[in-house]
């Protein structure tokens, strides 16, 4: 029971709803640029893992093991204010005087570099799920192991992923909200902002879940249209 | 997995008409409340210096907390008998909500009464006046609120007022070409961007950037500048239309401001041997010399 009168149409007022739509738009291209540079990234981190060589080898499992393991919270305060501060003199001055929206990008660094961990972890173990058979027949007909990775194991592996990454690239979506903690305005942010102009939070809050929901629920299709495409006939078959 | 898809939904769309179904239907005044169930709940700042803080000794305490203890002892008088007093933490995003579903009775924390805030909740007399300044680092070329033209502001993420008034000026080039406003989640993280030259100054009601002074390693190396933008009453926020506790809040301010009371609690937090050292403006003198309403 509230004592509240519920005003909807500050969502789409003139003053509020381009406020809205900026931060949503916000949201997306964030979220978008983490998971570029946390899938390559993850990708990369996750051929480091299972090298043949162990130097290589440890590198990945250290920056897997560092960047999961931080609170995301922490990582955007690291990234946002002390990395300016551990730079070269010179660095950290141009870093914090002159960057426009430093905030912004300290945001999508911190969130790719902590995606990428995760999907390290995901693709690896895609890569462990391979029959060593496939491997075998690939190696065996002649293909060199170079050939063998890019066109046997990598397609294989990364469908056995499909399903662990999408829920990676949702969580991104979800995380990109940790950003307002260092003044980027995505929908969280704004949606908090315009609660303290309005004194609407109620409305806010909906509207900035349901944004999200509705952005994870694209995000899911896409995904179930492209595993369904990259279906091997006969291979991993799904029932449903 | 169809007969869970359907459940799925329905708990959906039940959770959303539950949000939607809101009753406004209070027959019981705070007082009868307060009356009947002998208890009664005051939400406060935890971070607000000096209004309601916790401090190095780890106790909870501040100018509205005392004034909210007062508030209490004038209940028991009023009503005659002992009334249990829950103290609890609020923040600049819940007080409303907390104040609107009745949960909380009164929210004493440095609150500035908007006429946007008026249309949702309550507000008392205004009990604290201050204006919002502009911090630089000492030397800086910006003297007053004009010279940010061009540059980099930081203001408090929940601090509506001051960002609007950023806005304003931008809009009518009072602050010409516009500055960036970068905004943090709190006064401390909002220093420390000025400190990193994250930004070139920070805006915000005086008395918070006397704070901000005042807990500096070097509190020479920083200076507010420039006269005040926007005035800043506080008021507590009170439950919509329950006038007879709103008048109950208002009468015991008055009282207080009427027998010195309040400028005591004042001097205990703002003056010279206080937390945070703000002298009170000659506007403010004038503020509560109008409140002090005829008996």
């Amino acid at each position: 029971m509230l004592d509240y009168n519920f005003e909807w149409s500050i969502l789409w007022s003139q003053t509020y709803g381009p406020w809205l739509l900026k931060g949503i738009w916000t949201t997306i291209h964030l979220s978008l640029l983490a998971w570029v540079i946390g899938s390559m990234l993850g990708l990369m981190v996750a051929l480091a893992r299972l090298a043949p060589y162990r130097v290589v080898r440890f590198a990945g499992g250290a920056y897997v093991q560092v960047f999961r393991n931080i609170p995301l919270l922490v990582q955007m305060f690291f990234w946002y204010f002390a990395v300016p501060a551990l730079l070269p003199r010179e660095m950290g001055r141009w870093l914090n005087h002159e960057v426009p929206h430093l905030g912004y990008y300290c945001g999508v660094v911190c969130l790719g570099t902590y995606t990428a961990s995760r999907v390290a972890e995901v693709i690896r173990s895609g890569f462990l799920a391979v029959p060593k058979g496939v491997t075998m027949a690939a190696l065996a007909t002649g293909l060199s192991p170079w050939n063998t990775y890019r066109h046997v194991t990598i397609p294989y592996a990364l469908r056995i992923s499909m399903p662990l990454l999408s829920n990676e690239i949702l969580s991104c979506f979800k995380n990109s909200a940790l950003t307002m903690t260092i003044g980027v305005m995505e929908t969280t942010g704004m949606a908090g902002l315009i609660d303290s102009f309005t004194f609407h939070g109620l409305e806010t809050t909906t509207a900035a879940s349901l944004v999200y929901l509705a952005i994870t629920l694209c995000v899911v299709a896409a995904f179930a249209r492209v595993e369904k495409k990259m279906r091997i006939p006969g291979l991993m078959e799904r029932s449903n | 997995m169809k007969h869970m898809k359907r459940l799925g939904l329905v708990c959906f769309w039940g959770l959303i008409c539950c949000l939607l179904a809101a009753p406004p239907v209070f027959a019981e005044t705070v007082l009868e409340k307060i009356d009947r169930t002998g208890s009664i709940t005051m939400g406060y700042r935890e971070g607000g210096v000096p209004f309601g803080y916790i401090n190095d000794k780890g106790e909870w305490g501040g100018f509205d907390m005392d004034l909210g203890d007062i508030l209490v002892q004038k209940l028991e008088e009023k009503l005659g008998k002992k009334i249990k007093y829950n103290k609890t933490p609020i923040n600049p995003k819940t007080r409303i909500v907390l104040v609107a579903n009745r949960t909380v009775d009164i929210v004493m924390g440095a609150t500035t009464i908007t006429m946007a805030r008026e249309e949702v909740v309550d507000f008392s007399l205004p009990y604290f006046l201050t204006g919002t300044k502009v911090l630089v680092p000492k030397g800086s070329s910006i003297r007053s609120f004009k010279d940010l033209a061009g540059k980099r502001v930081g203001a408090g993420n929940g601090c509506t007022p001051h960002i609007k008034a950023l806005n304003n000026a931008i809009a009518d080039k009072r602050i010409d070409p516009a500055c960036e406003i970068v905004l943090f989640e709190d006064h401390l993280k909002g220093f420390l961007g000025l400190q990193q030259g994250k930004v070139d100054a920070y805006f915000t009601d005086e008395s918070m950037l006397a704070g901000m002074v005042a807990k500096a390693r070097n509190p020479q190396d920083w200076e507010i500048v420039g006269s005040f933008v926007t005035y800043e009453p506080y008021g507590f926020i009170l439950p919509k239309d329950d006038s007879d506790w709103r008048d109950f809040v208002n009468a015991t301010l008055i009282g207080l401001i009427r027998s010195g009371e309040f400028e005591k609690i004042y001097e205990k937090w703002f003056g010279p041997r206080g937390v945070v050292v703000y002298p009170m403006s000659e506007e403010y003198k004038n503020m509560l010399n109008v409140l002090t309403f005829p008996e």
